[in-house]
């Protein structure tokens, strides 16, 4: 085995260590580099894949607008490969936590299976419990138990980390709070890890600020419904035997999604039905008691109504029997009246009759008065008449006395004879009439008496029936009167009755409508309930893979970040240890050309010399590969992984030697080592024995092209011309040194570049765009009447000054977009819950920030541009758009944007509306439209409802802030506190954490630069031995032998070094465009100091590798000169 | 007048245990403006010599003048002004930059010291006038060889010492190599020592110092030396 040949081999490697050293360095480089690199998103994703399987994280997460009942997880269960369904809660809220506000995120935790994980294996399966998915791992203190308990993320971005024993007390939900959770105050009895939050970011709420701060686990029982599942997480069989990442692992669950999906709508029209059944059966119960109640209730009322109807009856009846009596009483009396009538009328017959008697009795007795007038006229008459007669008499007696006498007879006497005997006559004749008439007095005053006792008998007799009549009227009247009385009595009942009735005819139809309206509004409810019921939409069912993880999501795009830079960087290694291959094997070659041609002389074949030189280029390949791979594939990921893990939660880095990588990087390097070889060795292999033996003729010095141009050349000094033709002599090291030298540079720079612009963001964001440090959230409905929070932001010892604004969340899309979105709306509702963005969503989820004074926002956001600084005015014209939104949309100025407002669940809440960019803004955290208060009121036609404050805090001092923060939150409206001291120092720690990825980049760069340089030197100063030896001989100092030599390497150090850092601006670029996450632009400036330190670490690399080399420049033997060529 | 001298002169190399003397008690003078020859065989300790002399090695013990310097005695910093101010130096391969043309290589040998000639015209005084801007793969042997003495020559050096200047050429290009020494040690007075085992060579010399296994074996003038376009190997 042992033969000459191969002893041969193996002589001329350790005779020859330095050039070995320099293709096993190269290529142990190379490999290495591209192998730790390229392994390092491999790694990543298997100790992802790995964390995942060890805690049981579901391959598919079912999220449903109206929650789960235990016939989804039946179903779900059900479906093909589904290995296991574990139904959870989870739950939105604000909280405080230790006197800190914050927004969690509520899970649920299965009590006993968590409580049978043991803490001294965090990361295996609980023994019995196959079902329990996503487990977290308690980090510290111990399982909750009971309920109240609750354990919290552990986390490493917020300053404030939960202490063990905190108190929790949620204030706030996304709906009632008591809608969701049983408890509201917990204790904090552990700390976890868990696989479902390995990034730092926890994912996207609608309460405060959108994003998550926190996560705590509490005991199913204490959310308050915990039959109705809010998500189900589930695995898939076998899902867990691949890794994650792998299109098998698709291929496993893609399947169980799309049969989700499938069913998903029969699930979500099941549980709408179980959903309506339920509410219905509720409503139906609470209908019942409706009716219940309305029967209840009717039949109350119709009993009143009896009742009062019997009472009218009752009063009708009475008023019937008033009415009769009354009638009665009208008859009575009447009757009374008629027979009083006819009574009188009676009676006033007799009286009349009477009167007639009496008329004619008076008329008698008038008769007989004038009877008796007469009788006493007569009667007068006759005394008159008597004495007249006496008169006459005595007169005539006298007369005839006197005549008697004799007198005279007067004539008279003869009459007073007549008349005598006349007045005689006549009292005779009176006489008569006088018996006569007192004859008839008599018997009329007989008459009359009897008469008068007749009337008297009658009157007595009228009387008397008048007396009896008049009592049997009074009896009657009498008896009227009673019923007179008994009617009105009656009819005053009847009164209070009908007023009582009336009252309570009143207050039963008042208690009626009361009822009614009651129940009115009961059956209202009721129809409500009904018509929500029959309005109840199916729920939506969110079929989610990992792939919605906001941890598994950030951590495969970082990984994928990696892969993408890990292809781009190695490139140079691999070109540069080609060419080092190269420019040493073709050196070597030379050297053993007398070598070659004695093997060609003593007859080996062609291959069996070629075999020697690819034996040892493919020695020094094999052992750098798996030198380098050993050592790349185990530091390379763990570093870069370092400069990660401040992002991540998630166990030690895996760093396996993946086999295919490993393989690839071995194969490239040392193929391409081979090829450079075969290059190298091809064209002496071909010469003829006799040629080879022959002393190569030293290659020609050739007037290089520079010289050319004559009016450079002339100026160079003479050993700058030197230079410069021995620079172009051997263009194959020139191209590896330049090649190399710029790889160096251009990876310094990119090292140095990527923590500018890391350091940048925070530099520039916090020191130059904001020039507001704390930021105040407010609840603008309790705003009002705050005047102690305005007293505090006016008190100069605590704010300098501050700024109200408006902030609120926006979708942002371009014109193409919009226009799309237009023609497809379909799909444009593909919302998840929890306020996820959807992947694939063709619009940009921003704030929107309107200031309330537009005059002051100069002295709290520096609005300019990034490049040339130039100010930029928030005018009523037009919208500014922050700079790497405007990238991602693609927008210039002047173009115009469509905006659309979310609401507090981050649902669109308006139509888009176009606005103008009229400025694109420098920032680099977030996205942002700035827009005036003016515009804001004529576009969304609603006032900015000031929903924040930008301050200038007076303090700096951390205590002294956290004092103000206690103030603030002290009021009512003040939700959050932010100073940017805290985001600045979480920034930090990974600031630092990324130095080691510099350094990473520091060494690979100064190895490449040492590699190639030393190569470059190592053959210079191998091939031109005898140059060097010369110019010693003929008098060069020792610095003028150094510079004689290195002036090339100076240089192409130089040459490089220039086309490093235009490279390195390049790969600068790409490195950070590609490592930024959305929603940060990483500065853009590479600081002129990095450039510096670059070139002067690549300058000093080459110093190093000069110095290095010295001893091998003195040790050359002026003797050599004197040798013969060989 | 004694311009170069040697007195008991050593040198010991040690490879490991072994010590070999190449130069073992060597003595001689050369006085100003001669031309000497150094003859010996291979191992004679010739090349020794010439590297005591040149600069390029110290010796062992013994003392080593030039002029009034005692180069022995000197660092290696004074070493090198010594051989960049003092020593022209003709190589038997030339050594001559193969990246230079024949005026660079010239340059390069006057950039460095303090009163060279004019490198063109050193050119032209050895006979290249047409040849200055050629590259050394471009000029043949003899060429060469004239340059290396161009540029040894330039430097104006008090010594110059020539190392089997025709060692690499054919004899009637070495002849013309000889004679051009010959005469520029005639014309410019240039103390010229030449090492080769050719013994043809002495007949030049002014001076002829033979040595055997390191020691001088014998020294003697030649009053009347040869032109040495007359000499024929």
């Amino acid at each position: 085995m042992h033969t000459a040949f191969q002893k041969e081999i193996l002589r001329s490697i350790t005779r020859s260590l330095s050039r070995f050293a320099a293709i096993f360095a190269i290529v142990a480089l190379g490999a290495g580099f591209y192998a730790g690199l390229r392994m390092c998103a491999p790694d990543m994703r298997l100790t992802l894949d790995r964390y995942f399987d060890q805690t049981a994280f579901m391959d598919v997460h079912l999220v449903s607008t109206l929650g789960f009942s235990s016939a989804d997880v039946t179903a779900v269960r059900q479906e093909d490969n589904v290995s296991v369904v574990m139904p959870s809660h989870q739950a939105d809220a604000t909280a405080t936590i230790g006197g800190r506000r914050a927004t969690v995120r509520v899970h649920s935790l299965p009590g006993e299976a968590a409580a049978s994980t043991h803490a001294s294996d965090q990361a295996s399966t609980p023994p019995n419990d196959s079902q329990y998915l996503n487990r977290p791992l308690l980090v510290a203190g111990r399982w909750p138990q009971t309920s109240g308990e609750c354990m919290l993320d552990s986390s490493k971005v917020f300053a404030h980390t939960a202490q063990l024993g905190d108190q929790v007390a949620l204030t706030a939900g996304i709906t009632d709070l008591a809608d969701t959770f049983a408890h509201t105050h917990f204790t904090v009895v552990g700390v976890f890890d868990s696989s479902s939050y390995v990034s730092f970011s926890r994912g996207t709420t609608s309460l405060n600020d959108g994003s998550i701060d926190r996560v705590m686990y509490i005991l199913q029982d204490d959310f308050a419904h915990p039959a109705t599942y809010t998500d189900l997480y589930l695995t898939v069989r076998g899902a867990a035997d691949v890794s994650t990442f792998q299109p098998a692992y698709r291929e496993l669950v893609d399947p169980v999604t799309t049969a989700l999906e499938k069913i998903a709508p029969e699930r979500e029209v099941a549980r709408l039905a179980e959903l309506k059944a339920e509410a219905q059966g509720e409503l139906d119960e609470k209908r019942s008691e409706y009716e219940k109640t309305r029967v209840d209730a009717d039949m109350r009322l119709a009993q009143g109504q009896a009742e009062l109807g019997e009472a009218a009856a009752t009063l009708a009846a009475l008023e019937e029997q008033l009415g009769k009596a009354q009638l009665d009483y009208a008859a009575g009396e009447a009757r009374l009246t008629r027979e009083q009538e006819s009574f009188a009328a009676q009676t006033g017959e007799a009286e009349a009759q009477l009167d007639a008697a009496r008329a004619e009795l008076d008329a008698r007795t008038a008769e007989l008065q004038q009877l008796a007038d007469a009788l006493e006229a007569l009667q007068a008459q006759i005394g008159a008449l008597e004495p007249a007669v006496a008169q006459l008499q005595t007169a005539y007696d006298a007369a005839l006395a006197a005549e008697a006498l004799g007198q005279v007879v007067d004539p008279t006497s003869g009459a007073l004879a007549t008349q005598l005997g006349a007045a005689q006559e006549g009292l005779a004749y009176t006489r008569q009439a006088y018996s006569a008439q007192s004859a008839l007095y008599a018997e009329g005053t007989a008459a009359t008496e009897r008469a008068r006792a007749q009337l008297e008998a009658g009157r007595q007799e009228l009387e008397a029936g008048e007396k009896q009549a008049r009592a049997q009227f009074a009896a009657a009247r009498e008896q009227l009167a009673a019923a007179k009385q008994r009617i009105a009595q009656g009819r005053d009942e009847l009164e209070v009755g009908k007023r009582q009735l009336d009252d309570a005819q009143a207050e039963y139809q008042e208690g009626k409508a009361d009822a009614e309206a009651e129940l009115a509004e009961a059956h209202a409810a009721l129809e409500e309930a009904q018509a929500e019921i029959d309005d109840l939409a199916p729920p939506t069912w969110y079929v989610l893979g990992r792939d919605t993880n906001t941890g598994y999501a950030d951590f495969t795009a970082d990984a994928d970040r990696i892969e993408a830079i890990s292809i781009v960087f190695p490139l140079i290694f691999f070109l540069v240890a080609a060419l080092v291959a190269l420019t040493t094997m073709t050196r070597m070659v030379d050297e053993e050309r007398t070598l070659i041609g004695t093997y060609k002389a003593l007859g080996y074949g062609r291959g069996r010399i070629a075999a020697k030189y690819l034996i040892y280029a493919g020695a020094g390949g094999i052992l750098g590969s798996v030198c380098g791979i050993g050592i790349g594939s185990q530091v390379l990921p763990q570093v870069i992984w370092r400069a990660y893990t401040t992002m991540y939660t998630a166990p030690a880095l895996l760093t396996p030697v993946h086999l295919p990588i490993a393989l690839g990087a071995a194969a490239a390097a040392v193929g391409v080592t081979l090829l450079a070889t075969i290059l190298a060795v091809e064209t002496s292999l071909r010469e003829s024995p006799a040629t080879l033996m022959l002393p190569r003729a030293p290659r020609p010095g050739k007037r290089i092209f520079l010289e050319r141009i004559r009016p450079f050349w002339s100026r160079l000094s003479f050993s700058q011309k030197v230079t410069a033709r021995n620079l172009f002599r051997y263009k194959k090291r020139l191209l590896m040194t330049v090649i190399g030298i710029t790889g160096c540079t251009a990876l310094l720079l990119t090292g140095f570049a990527l923590k500018d612009s890391i350091g940048d963001i925070l530099d520039r964001q916090y020191g130059e765009v904001y020039l507001y440090d704390t930021t105040i959230g407010l609840d603008p409905d309790k705003l009002d009447d705050d005047t102690t929070l305005t007293a505090l932001l006016n008190d100069q010892a605590a704010f300098t000054g501050y700024l109200p604004v408006r902030t609120e969340g926006v979708r942002l899309q371009n014109t193409t977009q919009h226009s799309r979105a237009i023609r497809a709306p379909a799909g444009g509702d593909a919302t998840p819950a929890h306020g996820k963005v959807g992947a694939g969503d063709a619009s940009l989820a921003s704030y929107m920030c309107c200031p309330s004074d537009l005059n002051r926002i100069d002295d709290f956001i520096r609005l300019r541009t990034r490049i040339g600084s130039s100010p930029l005015s928030l005018s009523g014209s037009g919208v500014l758009l922050t700079e790497k939104a405007a990238d991602m949309l693609s927008v210039k100025v002047g173009d115009s944007i469509y905006v659309e407002r979310l609401d507090s669940a981050g649902d669109t809440t308006s139509d888009a509306v176009p606005l103008t960019v009229t400025g694109i803004t420098e920032q680099y955290v977030a996205h942002f439209l700035y827009i005036s208060p003016d515009l804001y009121r004529r576009v969304f036609d609603d006032r900015p409802a000031w929903n924040g404050v930008l301050g200038k805090a007076a303090v700096t001092e951390e205590a002294a802030q956290e004092a103000l923060s206690e103030a603030l939150l002290g009021e009512d409206a003040v939700t959050t506190v932010q100073f940017a001291d805290d985001i600045v120092s979480s920034f930090d720690d990974m600031l630092n954490s990324l130095n080691s990825v510099v350094l990473v980049l520091i060494l690979s760069a100064g190895m490449l630069a040492f590699i190639v340089l030393y190569n470059l030197t190592n053959l210079n100063v191998l091939e031109r031995r005898r140059e060097i030896a010369t110019i010693k001989v003929l008098g060069f100092y020792e610095s003028e032998v150094d510079a004689y030599i290195y002036r090339e390497t100076a240089a192409l150090t130089a040459l490089g070094c220039v086309l490093g850092l235009l490279l390195g601006v390049g790969l600068a670029r790409f490195v950070i465009t590609t490592v930024e996450v959305d929603v940060v632009m990483f500065g853009r400036a590479i600081h002129p100091m990095s450039y510096a330190y670059s070139a002067a670490l690549t300058l000093l690399f080459a110093v190093v590798v000069n110095l290095a080399m010295r001893p091998r420049l003195r040790k050359i033997d002026m003797v050599e000169s004197l040798k013969s060529v060989e | 007048m004694t311009f170069v001298r040697f007195e008991d002169v050593h040198k010991i190399y040690r490879t490991g245990e072994v010590e070999i003397a190449a130069v073992d008690g060597v003595t001689f003078d050369v006085n100003r403006g001669e031309l000497a020859v150094i003859v010996g065989p291979s191992g004679a300790g010739k090349t020794t010599v010439l590297n005591l002399l040149g600069g390029m090695d110290t010796c062992t013990s013994g003392t080593i003048r030039l002029g009034n310097d005692e180069i022995s005695a000197f660092t290696p910093r004074r070493l090198t002004q010594y051989r960049r101010f003092d020593i022209g130096f003709v190589f038997q391969f030339y050594n001559l930059v193969p990246n230079l043309t024949a005026l660079e290589n010239v340059e390069l040998a006057t950039q460095i010291c303090r009163e060279p000639l004019d490198a063109a015209e050193t050119l032209l005084e050895v006979g290249l006038e047409n040849r200055m801007d050629n590259f050394p793969s471009q000029l043949s042997g003899g060429e060469q060889q004239r340059v290396a003495i161009a540029r040894a020559l330039a430097k104006n050096p008090r010594l110059l010492l020539c190392d089997e200047p025709t060692g690499a050429l054919d004899s009637s290009t070495g002849t013309s190599i000889l004679t051009l020494l010959q005469d520029t040690s005639r014309r410019t007075g240039h103390t010229v020592i030449i090492i080769t085992h050719n013994h043809a060579l002495t007949a030049m010399a002014d001076r002829i110092i033979q040595m055997n296994n390191g020691q001088v074996v014998d020294v003697r003038t030649n009053p009347r030396p040869a032109r040495a376009s007359t000499i024929q190997w």
